[in-house]
């Protein structure tokens, strides 16, 4: 296997000199592609003390005239990929010991797969004891019965695992599946990886599923990172959810599991957004939540969710008559 | 018993090492262990057949109706998985894990602790059986262990003194995982066994 790594980076020295030097110690990469989003300092390997030709992958650096957010960067980076095999990871991530294994099980793999997903400890998670992913997510897991190192996830289990948080730096996907798939980010300052996310579930055909937990994933919260920010980039967040549904309702037969899913996940989105939205921004935001969910769902379809999860479709009308007089 | 190396890597002293050897040297535990370790560094797959050994020391046995659809991987850093989709019910299925042929009238406890998973919830039942003469003897532990999707862990300990079927001497003793009758998939992601 041939893995490239793509990491965008932004004003991120510290940790992306920390992970470069575990990714230079694992010796099991083909290359790694660093997106500098136009960084305030100067992030380049020469800064932080790198020296690529002695590096056991090569090391592509590129740097954006302006900063566009990781959706952006991951984008760029993947048309520079020449490995047979894809992950996105964040700077401030590191990797455990049970990656390099997985590696190695997905190298056994006899059948063809689109990407594996594979299980993360969350920051918050371990410093409560746990090596788990946050419990909403391992939820999932557990519904979807994954109890293996390596397994083919039953296709009726694709929704359920859909609704893991849309992170994209747990999975390992292959090449031709990103590139025949044309799955891109969206390129949005925040919330980048939902479309990534949702239409990798919704175009494979086989997946991959590990309980190896393979990376941390560290929060850090009121930092400087873009996934902080809660001004006007999130009013954003339609570009992606419009794209997704789309894709929902382009199936020949609409697929009702993935529709709840969906629907599941962006009333509960929008809820968290309205939490942590700056209030200037709350008017706007409204307006589009409201032109969104008009749009969402055709009232035959509302019905059906509301008979199938009472929470959520009390939550979509709730959203939906929020502001009005 | 512990390697001399080992225990030469401590200390030199003839009393210290003695000292040393009688407390480490738990008897029942020592070479299975080993053999654990063996198997968790090692990649393995296959079918079974009605006695399949995984590596010298551990083999799992079946009735032979139920190895039509039954799997076994063991990958790297891991024990074991067992996938078995045979849709009639077996008498028997188990993991056998041989352990050391030792005298253990000086044993006080015998346990073990395992990480296990499974894809629904599942039970195994454990038990410390004693191969003698002309029979064997079968002494279970009283916990069942749990298996569910997340991982979890799991201890249990017989005390030996205490229970008049783990006979002092035998010809040779085994830890058997009794797993389901029906179909499941069972991981053991890891296990450790442990004799004071």
């Amino acid at each position: 296997m041939k893995l490239s790594i793509i990491i965008p980076t932004w004003n991120d020295f510290d940790n992306l000199k920390r992970l470069l030097a575990q990714i230079d110690k694992m010796a099991i990469f083909h290359e790694a592609i660093i997106v500098d989003d136009a960084s305030d300092i100067d992030c380049s390997p020469k800064a932080l003390g790198l020296v690529p030709s002695r590096m056991t992958c090569n090391v592509i650096y590129l740097r954006n005239d302006h900063t566009n957010g990781a959706g952006y960067s991951r984008n760029r980076g993947i048309e520079k990929v020449s490995g047979d095999h894809v992950i996105f990871f964040d700077s401030d991530d590191l990797f455990t010991d049970e990656f390099p294994l997985l590696l190695d099980d997905l190298e056994d793999a006899t059948e063809p797969y689109d990407f594996c997903i594979f299980k993360h400890v969350d920051s918050r998670a371990r410093d409560v004891g746990s090596w788990a992913p946050l419990e909403p997510d391992v939820a999932y897991w557990n519904k979807a019965g994954i109890w293996s190192a390596l397994q083919e996830l039953p296709n009726k289990h694709f929704s359920t695992m859909v609704q893991i948080a849309n992170y994209p730096w747990n999975k390992i996907y292959t090449t031709a599946f990103l590139i025949e798939k044309k799955l891109r980010c969206t390129e949005l300052m925040v919330q980048n990886d939902v479309e990534l996310h949702w239409l990798s579930f919704l175009r494979a055909e086989r997946i991959l599923v590990s309980n190896r937990v393979g990376c941390e994933h560290f929060v850090v919260d009121n930092g400087i990172r873009l996934t902080n920010r809660n001004g006007h980039e999130r009013l954003e967040i339609f570009r992606a959810l419009v794209a997704v549904h789309k894709e929902i309702k382009s199936k020949a037969t609409l697929d009702f599991p993935f529709l709840l899913a969906f629907t599941r996940f962006h009333v509960d989105l929008i809820s968290w957004i309205n939490t942590i939205l700056n209030d200037d921004m709350k008017p706007k935001f409204q307006q589009r939540v409201r032109a969104f969910l008009t749009y969402a769902l055709a009232p035959e379809e509302f019905e059906k969710i509301i008979k199938a999860d009472f929470d959520v479709g009390f939550k979509f009308n709730e959203h939906l008559g929020r502001g009005l007089k | 018993m512990l390697d001399n190396s080992l225990v030469g890597f401590a200390t030199k002293d003839k009393t210290i090492r003695t000292i040393l050897r009688q407390k480490l040297s738990v008897g029942l535990d020592d070479k299975v262990n080993k053999t654990l370790a063996l198997l968790r560094k090692e990649r393995k797959a296959g079918s079974f057949s009605q006695d399949t050994q995984i590596i010298p020391g551990v083999k799992i046995l079946s009735d032979p109706d139920d190895t039509n659809d039954a799997h076994y991987k063991s990958p790297v850093g891991r024990l074991l998985e067992i996938s078995n989709q045979t849709i009639r019910s077996g008498k028997y299925f188990a993991v056998h894990i041989e352990l050391s042929p030792k005298d253990i009238s000086n044993l006080s406890l015998f346990g073990f602790i395992c990480k296990s998973t499974a894809a629904v919830q599942s039970t195994m039942r454990v038990c410390l059986r004693s191969h003698l003469q002309d029979r064997v003897i079968d002494s279970f532990f009283d916990k069942q262990v749990v298996c569910i999707p997340d991982e979890s862990i799991h201890m249990d300990v017989i005390d030996v003194t205490r229970r008049n079927n783990v006979p002092a001497t035998a010809k040779w003793r085994e830890l058997v995982l009794l797993l389901p009758n029906d179909s499941f998939e069972i991981a053991i992601n890891d296990l450790r066994i442990f004799a004071i």
